[in-house]
């Protein structure tokens, strides 16, 4: 980038003015107030300055004031042409009465305002402020950041750090001082404000509220909850207040309801009273004359009703006599039939005991020995018999032709005709056939004889016996011995029967009372009895109703002597309920919502009590009331509502201010700390080149930082080489400090710079240098370098344009 | 034919706490003016009636030389009657002490509306009028106090039958929640009174400046009191002739006036056109709460405090929230006002990066007050 020409048709006290720059040094040389500084505002001008700037603002009002003085200064107007890129740009500019701009690149021109701004930034990389901080700066200006820095370091600072200070302080905005400003808004704001947590510090609301170093945001926050606070303690004031005087308005309507209703009652107290004894006098005649009308009714009527009761008890007695001998005669006939009875049985058992008997001596008398023997003989008969048998002997006929045979086969004979008969024969056989045979055959193991002898003996005797029992055999003797032993039991048995009929009765006892009974007649026992139970009981209540009667009548005879009497005392209280009936309607009536005078008593003295209870609790809400009413806030809710959503409002906005300032201190934090990660190394390295230049290679900045402390700052021990800092060589420092920070902003790409008469103090060696240095930086870039001193002119050996 | 003068919500007896105190002691004292001059104002045109319809006081607790200076405010009015009916500031829950000693003297001029029963003027002022009112016995209440009124409207013999209430009315008042005894237009108009005086909204109703033919009416307050109240502060004149034909012209009554606006500002010219807009009030009984808005180039920004000193001179009050008046920050402002690698232009250019204004916002101050240094 290069400023080809400049034509100023008028600008400030400068008109007609026209003049081309090279590329490298140029050097504009004039003597003083030639318009020197009035050609490089016009170039700034025409860069910075809209044409249509505000007169009202404050640059409007000195660019006017500078560059249009009244009353010639209608107008201003400049042109530069500027190359870029390889192009030439032609920006025109005119100010006052007829303000345009435009911007001509061969064809194309601008000359919108904006459009001609945003093209003029575009070609310049850079804003106004850098372009006035650094390309336009005066050599005082630069002191001026350099002694920013001094003032703001408190501690000591490398040369490394004074090139980065001095790049951020080139707005004239001290680092330092930005920091102490945020710092101290933070404590303004902030103090005793815990961000984190969005609350006071320690959590101390107002029940503990911090008194002193409060923060703006805490401040505002104590004020709007104490506003709130305020609020809801009015509101519970206001809400009290409404419960409370509506419980005591209700507490006196009832009072006086209750109050109205005793003084309605009580007017009538009187009377009620005197009412109330009048009808207990009242109900008690009407007792007396209830009574004595019963009396008066039923006196005469008891007396002949108890008269009748006594006859019909006297009879009831005789009727009772009647019934006891009635019943002694049914009881005597019942006996009498019970003796005949008896006495038929005796006859009827006398009769069948002499059958019996007849029976018993129908029969043989045996014994029970005799059945023994019997018994005996049969076995030993059977015996014999059997003893025979086990010498069998069997045997057939097998012809025995026409004749008889008679077989004797043991005990047994029998004839036999023809053959062909089986036969067997118990120890003994016999054959005789007719006379023609007689065979006897004996079975040899038995003794036959003996056996037959005894069988024979004992069957003789057992004969005997059953001759003498009339009986055939021993079964029958048996059976007939069986039927005398019964006969002789039911004897027995028949005459202990007999004996206990018998047994302590007089036979001839019973036999008379049969005979005295026969002429007497008499109804059932039961019958009779339940009959004279019924009797009884009768005579029991009958008994019962006469001393009621007498009982009853003995006390109305004591209190009323007679019928008659009573009657008169019914007549004289009927009298007298007369007279209090008429005296009662004298009388209030009880009202109708009692019942009886009682309850009127009992309900006055209710409301008596309730009047006491109520007035006791109207007293202790009045003084509740008299409390909240004392304590009810001289401002609305409303009103406070609207300056609580003023504080709300207060501390919303402080508390957003307050993260905004922390965000920006974390940004300002990282900032600085980019500052120490090497971002300015280029700067460092181009200024220590610079720095060579001047010193005659004698130092660089990396050497100053390693070797010594800066000097210029404060600090015991740091300090720069005296002759580096010294009145003169501190405009060279600051030179090349310059050109550093342009070849830093501009990264190696060709850039303008301005230059006031800035080797004006030099002494000559130290002129050369910064000459050369000069020299230097044209070789890349454009130098515009203003001076009045033609000498200077020609140390630079630029191209010189004489003004 | 009756002339009546409507008014009502007079607030007397607000603080003011959020104003200055020279101030507040003014617009406290305004209240009462304002009631004077429209005791006055009823005087002269021959009014019968002045009516305050609810929150004649802003409490129950006014103190009692307040209460007894009201007292002698309406005293003066010439015509027959003042009606007063208890809203829900000053509500009458038969205790306090507000209304006990508003009646302390009893006084033939002013009749209080506290119960709900028939007030039979021509028994007691000679006008044949019947007043229904709706009194207010609490602060605040979901249901109206109308209820008792429609069967006795209808007996009624009086020539005029007029209902005068305190509460919310549809569609005119912010009552969302319908708590401050709400009505309905339809259940006024069920009711067949012949006018209604309304009060409780701060705004007036209808909101023509003149009405003929209307039975509805709420006074509005005849003195602002507040930045939610920004009219001029108004009052009714209502006049029903013989054939109960009603016209109405709204008063304007108010001595004060509240401003809450909001402006926008792009330029300069804006900027202009606002001083001229608020040069012309009359700025010395008004109220103004401005809300600037708006980006702007660092001069017009700069330039506010100006108009501000400006607005603050002459306004009887002056607050301005510019909490989102910006100076313009595009990445061109700080281009053009930073040095580049300048710790502004490092720090402004990240926050614009970031695109937090409020921070950049923040922060661009903070360089300007480190640069004024």
């Amino acid at each position: 980038m290069m400023l080809r020409e400049i034509c100023c048709s008028r600008f400030g006290g400068i008109s007609d003015f026209n003049i081309e720059l090279k590329e490298g040094l140029n050097v504009i040389l004039g003597p003083n107030e030639a318009g020197k500084s009035t050609v490089v505002d016009s170039i700034f001008s025409v860069f910075f300055r809209s044409h249509k700037l505000k007169k009202n603002t404050t640059v409007g009002k000195e660019f006017y004031e500078k560059y249009l003085p009244y009353p010639d200064g209608d107008c201003a107007s400049v042109k530069v042409v500027l190359k870029v890129g390889g192009l030439e740009y032609e920006i025109n500019k005119e100010w006052g009465a007829s303000p345009s701009a435009y911007i001509r690149c061969k064809d194309r021109l601008i000359k919108d305002e904006r459009a001609v701004s945003a093209a003029i930034q575009e070609l310049l990389v850079y804003g106004e402020s850098t372009y006035r901080n650094i390309i336009f700066a005066r050599q005082s200006d630069i002191k001026g950041a350099l002694q920013r820095i001094k003032e703001d370091s408190e501690t000591t600072s490398t040369v490394d750090n004074v090139l980065k200070q001095a790049v951020m302080v080139l707005d004239g905005i001290s680092v330092e001082k930005f920091k102490k400003k945020i710092e101290e808004k933070l404590e303004i704001y902030g103090s005793k404000w815990d961000v984190e947590n969005n609350r006071p510090e320690k959590a101390r609301y107002l029940d503990d509220p911090w008194k002193k170093g409060k923060g703006l945001v805490l401040d505002s926050f104590y004020e709007k909850e104490r506003i709130k606070n305020e609020i809801e303690k009015a509101k519970k004031i206001e809400e009290n207040y409404v419960t409370v005087s509506e419980l005591l308005k209700e507490i006196k309507d009832k009072k006086i309801k209750i109050k109205k209703k005793l003084n309605d009652y009580g007017q009538m107290e009187g009377e009620i009273e005197k009412r109330a004894h009048l009808e207990y006098r009242k109900g008690i005649l009407e007792k007396k004359a209830e009574e004595l009308r019963e009396v008066s009714r039923h006196f005469a009527e008891k007396r002949i009703r108890l008269k009748n009761l006594k006859r019909e008890s006297i009879q009831l007695k005789e009727k009772l006599g009647r019934l006891n001998k009635e019943l002694g005669n049914a009881v005597k006939i019942k006996e009498a039939e019970e003796a005949e009875k008896m006495l038929a049985q005796i006859r009827r058992l006398e009769e069948d005991l002499k059958n019996k008997f007849r029976e018993r001596d129908g029969l043989a008398a045996i014994n029970d020995n005799e059945i023994d023997r019997m018994d005996n003989l049969y076995t030993k008969m059977t015996s014999a018999k059997a003893a025979l048998e086990a010498g069998k002997l069997i045997g057939s006929i097998n012809n025995a032709g026409e004749r008889r045979m008679v077989l004797t086969c043991g005990l047994e004979k029998k004839e036999i005709c023809g053959g062909g008969e089986e036969f067997t024969a118990d120890g003994y056989l016999r054959v005789e056939v007719e006379d023609l045979l007689e065979l006897e055959v004996k079975a040899g193991e038995i003794k036959y004889e003996e056996l037959v002898h005894k069988y024979k003996q004992a069957k003789e005797e057992l004969e005997k016996l059953l001759e003498k029992f009339g009986a055939s055999d021993p079964g029958e003797a048996k059976a007939k011995f069986s039927i005398y032993k019964k006969t002789v039991s039911e004897i027995e048995s028949m005459q202990e029967r007999l004996f206990l009929l018998k047994a302590g009765r007089n036979i001839e006892e019973l036999k008379s009372l049969v005979e005295e009974t026969r002429d007497l007649s008499a109804r059932s026992i039961e019958e009779i009895n339940k009959e004279n139970e019924e009797a009884k009981a009768l005579t029991a209540e009958v008994s019962q109703k006469i001393i009621a009667l007498e009982v009853q009548i003995n006390e109305w005879t004591d209190k009323y002597e007679s019928p008659e009497k009573a009657i008169d005392e019914l007549a004289d209280t009927l009298a007298s309920i007369k007279e209090v009936e008429k005296e009662l309607s004298k009388l209030v009536k009880l009202p109708p919502e009692f019942q009886t005078p009682e309850q009127f008593r009992e309900i006055l003295k209710q409301l008596k009590a309730e009047l006491e209870e109520v007035e006791s609790r109207e007293q202790r809400l009045k003084d509740q009331f008299y409390e909240i009413d004392k304590n009810l806030p001289d401002i609305s809710c409303e009103e406070l509502e609207s300056l609580q959503k003023e504080a709300e409002a207060r501390f919303q906005k402080r508390l957003s201010y307050l993260q905004n300032l922390i965000k920006i201190k974390k940004i300002f934090d990282s900032k600085m700390e980019e500052l120490d990660r090497g971002s300015f190394d280029p700067l460092v390295s181009t200024f220590s080149r610079y720095l060579s230049v001047l010193t005659l290679g004698k130092y660089t900045a990396g050497e100053i930082s390693e070797d010594f402390e800066v000097g210029i700052l404060k600090g015991d021990n740091t300090y720069l080489p005296e002759n580096l800092f010294s009145a003169g060589a501190y405009d060279c420092v600051l030179l090349a400090l310059r050109f550093a920070l342009l070849d830093y902003l501009f990264q190696g790409k060709s850039s303008i710079i301005i230059l006031d008469d800035c080797l004006v103090n030099l002494d000559p060696g130290r002129r050369e240098k910064a000459a050369e240095l000069l020299r230097k930086y044209a070789e890349t870039n454009q130098v515009i370098f203003t001076t009045c001193d033609p000498a200077t002119a020609d140390l630079l050996k630029g191209n010189i344009i004489s003004i | 034919m009756l002339k009546i003068l409507h008014t009502g919500d007079l607030h007397i007896g607000m603080k003011f706490n959020g104003y200055p105190e020279n101030l507040r002691a003014e617009l406290v004292e305004a209240r009462y003016k304002v009631l004077e001059n429209l005791v006055a104002r009823a005087s002269e045109e021959r009014c019968q009636l002045f009516v305050i319809s609810g929150d004649l006081f802003d409490k129950i607790t006014v103190p009692r030389n307040e209460i007894e200076k009201v007292k002698g405010i309406l005293e003066e009015f010439s015509g027959d009657c003042v009606l007063v009916i208890p809203g829900n500031h000053d509500f009458d829950n038969g205790m306090t002490d507000l209304w006990k000693i508003f009646q302390a003297d009893p006084s033939d001029k002013i009749l209080l509306l506290n119960e709900e029963r028939v007030f039979k003027l021509s028994q007691t002022h000679n006008i044949d009028v019947a007043i229904y009112p709706a009194p207010c016995s609490k602060k605040k209440s979901s249901e109206n106090a109308l209820g008792w009124m429609k069967d006795h409207v209808k007996r009624s013999r009086a020539k005029l039958q007029i209902g005068v209430a305190h509460g919310s009315l549809e569609g005119l008042s912010p009552d969302l929640h319908r708590e401050y005894f709400y009505m309905t237009v339809q259940e006024l108009e069920s009711i067949p009174v012949d006018l209604w005086l309304l009060g409780h909204t701060h705004i007036p109703y209808p909101s023509r400046a003149e009405v003929t033919g209307g039975r509805i009416f709420n006074a509005g307050t005849p003195e602002p009191d507040g930045m939610d109240c920004l009219h001029k502060g108004h009052a009714w004149l209502i006049e029903i002739d013989e054939r109960k034909k009603i016209r109405a012209k709204r008063l304007d009554t108010g001595l004060f006036r509240f401003l809450d606006c909001e402006e926008v500002i792009e330029d300069w010219n804006s900027l202009e056109a606002i001083k001229r807009k608020y040069l012309s009030q009359e700025a010395g009984k008004t109220l103004l709460r401005l809300r600037l808005k708006g980006r702007v180039d660092r001069e017009i920004f700069e330039s506010k405090e100006v108009l501000y000193q400006e607005f603050k001179n002459i306004f009887a009050y002056f607050a301005v929230d510019d909490s989102e008046l910006r100076t313009k920050i595009s990445p061109e402002v700080i281009n053009r006002e930073f040095t580049a690698g300048s710790l502004p232009y490092k720090l402004l250019s990240e926050l614009q990066e970031r695109n937090d204004e409020e921070a950049l916002q923040v922060a661009y101050e903070l360089i300007q007050e480190v640069k004024d240094l």
